[in-house]
């Protein structure tokens, strides 16, 4: 996996309106039947929004796909901030 | 043949829908009065269609296959795709009007502007969030036009420009009675998903909006070097020069500036 590829599979997770709902209740499981690495699937399922901004998914993608699951902005920007410091 | 009544250009902040609570009351009075004013104009004027130049976000299209120039051929469209925008998905429905769809995609060939068909597409917050104010019955027949503000390597503005003035000559060749205003959504700056995130710059945006109001070729100068430093979504103001290349030639007028909702808040109308 790569963060070229990761970007494809944020935007179709991002479309699922299923998959969405199940990531608020299990990630682990959402994310079952997407082709992700395990530091990846990892790092997703902290929502850790500094690791995936550094990694390369596109920033709109990324934040799209953090208010989708939950992450306030004043905190995801705040995860960008420290990641990049 | 059909007409243009209407022209002008707004920014499309998702907070807007999603959460209207990050601007004061008073804020949201100067909002609603510059979307009533913006609506006063089209609706005074008899428009009946609207054509939406605007960028997405990656819910309408896919990274797998991007456009620069799309045009939307669909008979109707549905959304939002986006689950937090505090509207149900797929609660909005609208007639699109493939018909004009069509012209536009000759009349691109004859100019030799290479467009991409959008069979279909769902709708996100680029189309829907000035709408969303402004026909909220969603009640007129829509075009939307796509332009990639997203994904670079980006359209030259100069490109944007002639592409909206290509959009303005098959608007006006079409042989229909139809009524149309013409809406670009975007900008003015700011920074998605990036730390920089809440960052405006509120001279770059005066700026800008004198030389769109005057139809200054300087505008073209900007470059994609200036608007990344200001801000990755400040590449939106391609759809606000697609509206002024439809128009060419017309002067604007500023209808509201501020700093809001994370964005340079600005709109726009031409003098037609």
């Amino acid at each position: 996996m790569s963060a070229r590829n990761l970007n494809l599979t944020l935007v179709d997770l991002c479309r699922s309106e299923a998959d969405i709902e199940q990531y608020h209740k299990d990630p682990e499981a959402a994310l079952a039947s997407y082709n992700v690495t395990d530091e990846e699937r990892e790092r997703l399922v902290a929502k850790d929004m500094g690791w995936l901004y550094t990694y390369g998914i596109h920033p709109y993608i990324l934040v799209q796909f953090a208010l989708a699951v939950g992450v306030e902005i004043p905190h995801y920007v705040q995860q960008l901030k420290e990641a990049t410091a | 043949m059909a007409e243009i009544v209407a022209a002008m250009s707004s920014v499309h902040s998702p907070l807007m829908m999603s959460t209207p609570q990050m601007a004061d009351e008073a804020t949201w009075g100067r909002i609603n009065n510059g979307f009533n004013t913006l609506r006063e104009n089209f609706t005074s004027a008899g428009a009946d269609t609207i054509v939406v130049i605007s960028d997405e976000h990656f819910n309408a299209l896919h990274p797998r296959s991007y456009p620069s120039f799309g045009v939307v051929t669909a008979e109707t469209g549905v959304g939002p795709v986006e689950n937090w925008l505090n509207v149900p998905c797929d609660s909005i429905s609208v007639n699109f009007e493939p018909e004009l769809a069509e012209a536009v995609l000759n009349e691109g060939v004859r100019q030799d502007f290479d467009l991409t068909r959008i069979g279909e597409a769902r709708l996100e917050h680029g189309f829907l969030t000035c709408l969303n104010f402004m026909t909220p019955q969603w009640d007129m027949s829509y075009l939307w036009l796509i332009q990639n503000c997203v994904l670079a390597p980006l359209p030259s503005l100069k490109r944007c420009y002639d592409f909206g003035r290509m959009v303005g000559q098959a608007i006006r060749s079409w042989d229909s009675p139809r009524r149309i205003a013409i809406l670009g959504t975007g900008g003015l700056s700011h920074a998605v998903g990036t730390p920089d995130m809440g960052k405006v710059d509120q001279q770059f945006d005066k700026k800008f909006l004198d030389l769109l109001c005057q139809q200054d070729p300087a505008m073209f100068d900007i470059t994609d070097v200036e608007l990344d430093a200001i801000g990755n979504g400040t590449h939106e103001i391609r759809n606000w020069i697609a509206v002024a290349g439809a128009v060419e030639g017309a002067k604007g007028e500023v209808v509201m500036y501020e700093e809001a909702l994370v964005v340079g808040f600005g709109m726009m109308q031409f003098q037609l």
